[in-house]
This record gives C-alpha cells, structure tokens and sequence, in this order.
C-alpha cells in the first residue's frame, strides 16, 4: 500500500535551541617537545644524476670518466661516418674539455696543494 | 678609500669589509681548486698561466658584494664568477696558444661552449626543463646537444682555415641550416656566430625566453637528426611565440643568413 503524500505530517513550529553555554576555558599548552634527530643522509646519487641540474657535490674520478664515456659514445653514435675523423675528435675533444672544466673531483676540491 | 662599514643595496646590506676579506680568506682553497680544475681541463698551468690571481681577485670581489640576506649561500653566488674569471686569464694567457693547431682550435671551441651555456661552469649539463623522468637519456640528451653546438661553433671558426676534408663537414651542417626558415637561421646565427645568449635573443625579439630556448633545442634535435642520418629532413615549424617575428623577418631578408653564407661561397 502507498502512503498519500498528504499523509505526511507538516513540520511544526522550531522549538527554541537551548543557548550555548560558556565556552570552556582552554588548557595550557603541554611541553614542547625536543627537536628530533633527523635521519641520516641516504645514498649519494647514482652516477646517471651526477653533472645535472641540481647536483651539489664533487665527483669522484670514476664517475668523472663514466660521463666522458658517455661523450664518446654519443658522438659516435652522432657522427658515425659522416664527419671526418679530426673533425669529430675536435668537436668531442672540446665538449670534453667544456664539461670538464665545471667540475671538480672530489680530491681538487679538498686537496688545495695539488697542482696543475 | 674603503670604507669599513657595510654598504648597503636595496634592503641588503654586505658584510663589513673585515667579515668580507676573513670569508674570502675561509674560501680561498675552494677558490683554487676552481683554478686549478680550469687549468686541468684546458693542460695549463694554474700558476703559471695566472689562473691562481684571477680566482683570487674573483673571490675578493664575491666577498666584498656578497648580501648574506639575500638566502644565496656564498659558494653557488660566487662560484660562476670565479670560473669566468679563470676561464678568461686562461684565454689570455701564453699556454693558450701552445700546442698544436688542433688542439689550439678544441680549446677555443670548448670556450664558445661555456659561453653558449653557462650552466657547465658549475658542473650542470645543460638539461632541459622537460625532464623525461629518466636520468640516462636526459644526460644523453643533453651530451648531443652539447656535440651539436660544438659542431656549429667548429663550424664558424674553421670556415676560413679549415683543410678541404672540414670544410666538406661544415658546409655539409650550413646547407642543413640554411633550410630552415629564416627566424630559425637567425636564432642559430645570433647564438654561434655573434655569441649572443638565449635571453639576448628573446630581449631582442621581444618575446619570452622560454620560446627561445625551446625553439633552440628543437633546432639542435633537428640538426643532430639531419646530421646523424645524413638525411634532409622537413624544416621545423616555427612555434607561435615566434610567427610575429619570423614575419617581420621574412619581409626583411627573404633568404637568412646561412643561405647567404652559402650564396657568398
């Protein structure tokens, strides 16, 4: 059976809400808790990161002649035989060198008596 | 005279000249070792060649100007000046021409290089701002940018003296540049042949410096490919931040530089 909408019984009048009370005092703040010790440094980065954007340490020799691989690699795949030789050896000699000159290894920066 | 309180730019004072020279006087093996990784690179001599001075002066005048207010801490402020200023007593001095022409001709272009992107003088390779969330191809990516540009500055510098077997190379990469549209032609030609920076470009053309370096790194995408697989390819698009420009400059010269470089033989 359904129920007639009229059925439904209309809303009264709204019965007066009781007045808030006072507000209740606030605590006091408890202690402050001493400053945590942070975690130690995690892993230095991967040898894919380094010389990019961002990196904020010295190189070590090895990762040093990972990038300069990396040049070689590139300009062969770049040049292939399409450029003559001492004209490739110049070009990947130069972005060596420019790459080069920005970093410095971990021993140069810490080794001020090394020379040359 | 020099005054010994601190002076003061905008809100930010500087050091006091004492705290100035005893922070140079902290910084000054850090200083060095910039020197001497200069030298290094380039088979100088970082005392001889004078590169220990400059660095030296360099680091004074950091310290002296340095805002500790500014939040930038001391070493990333000055490090690019100190290697700008090695990089130039290198240049000028004697072990700069020493060495056979090849290897006068590596150093030269290797100092375009630094010039042409600046961020290699800390260490950064110049890595786009659209990283593709891998770290290989983005190193790789930006060592063929690197290549490329290299390439092109080789190019201007070889023109007049290069031995027939260059000179074959470099017009082979002017004919490939000289296809692009002339806006394209005048991005690289202000880059490579005037030594002009990204931000210059955009300043002149009146527009963001995003589009132009965007539009860069496209251009050298574009090359490495021509170059790589010996093939024309299409020219590239000009994007729309730059229509009104490559318009203005169509109607001013119809053919680019490169095209005229080619025409002139």
């Amino acid at each position: 059976m359904t129920k007639k909408i009229g059925d439904k019984k209309k809303v009264g009048e709204v019965t007066s809400t009781n007045r808030a009370t006072e507000v209740e005092g606030t605590q006091a703040v408890g202690n402050v808790q001493g400053i945590k010790p942070t975690s130690a440094i995690g892993g230095v980065t991967k040898a894919g990161g380094i010389g990019k954007r961002g990196a904020t340490r010295s190189m070590t020799m090895a990762e040093r002649e990972e990038l300069l691989r990396l040049i070689e690699e590139e300009a062969e795949d770049m040049f292939g035989k399409s450029a003559s030789n001492a004209n490739k050896q110049k070009v990947v000699n130069a972005v060596k060198m420019a790459v080069d000159i920005g970093l410095m290894s971990a021993q140069e920066a810490t080794d001020p008596k090394s020379k040359k | 005279m020099q005054t010994k309180t601190p002076s003061t730019v905008g809100q930010h004072p500087t050091l006091p000249i004492e705290e100035a020279d005893q922070l140079a006087l902290e910084h000054r093996g850090w200083a060095e070792s910039i020197a001497r990784s200069v030298a290094r690179g380039w088979n100088l001599d970082w005392q001889l060649d004078g590169l220990d001075g400059a660095a030296m002066e360099a680091l004074l005048f950091c310290a002296r100007r340095f805002q500790p207010s500014r939040g930038v801490p001391f070493r990333g402020y000055a490090r690019k000046r100190i290697h700008e200023a090695s990089t130039e007593a290198a240049r000028k001095s004697r072990g700069w021409r020493s060495g056979s022409r090849a290897e006068v001709q590596t150093r030269e272009i290797s100092a375009e290089l630094l010039n042409v992107y600046p961020d290699l003088r800390t260490g950064q390779l110049p890595l786009s701002d659209e990283s593709s969330g891998n770290d290989e191809a983005d190193t790789r990516m930006a060592v063929r940018q690197l290549l490329i540009g290299a390439t092109l500055i080789a190019a201007r510098q070889g023109l007049a003296t290069a031995t027939p077997e260059e000179a074959l190379d470099y017009k082979k990469m002017i004919e490939v540049v000289a296809d692009m549209d002339p806006v394209h032609q005048s991005l690289i030609w202000k880059i490579y042949w005037e030594g002009c920076s990204l931000r210059n470009v955009a300043d002149e053309w009146e527009t963001d410096e995003l589009n132009v370096i965007r539009e860069h790194k496209v251009l050298l995408e574009h090359l490495l490919e021509s170059l790589s697989k010996g093939k024309r390819r299409t020219a590239v698009k000009v994007r729309p931040g730059l229509k009104q420009v490559a318009i203005k400059l169509r109607k001013k010269s119809e053919q680019g530089e490169f095209r005229r470089l080619l025409r002139s033989g």
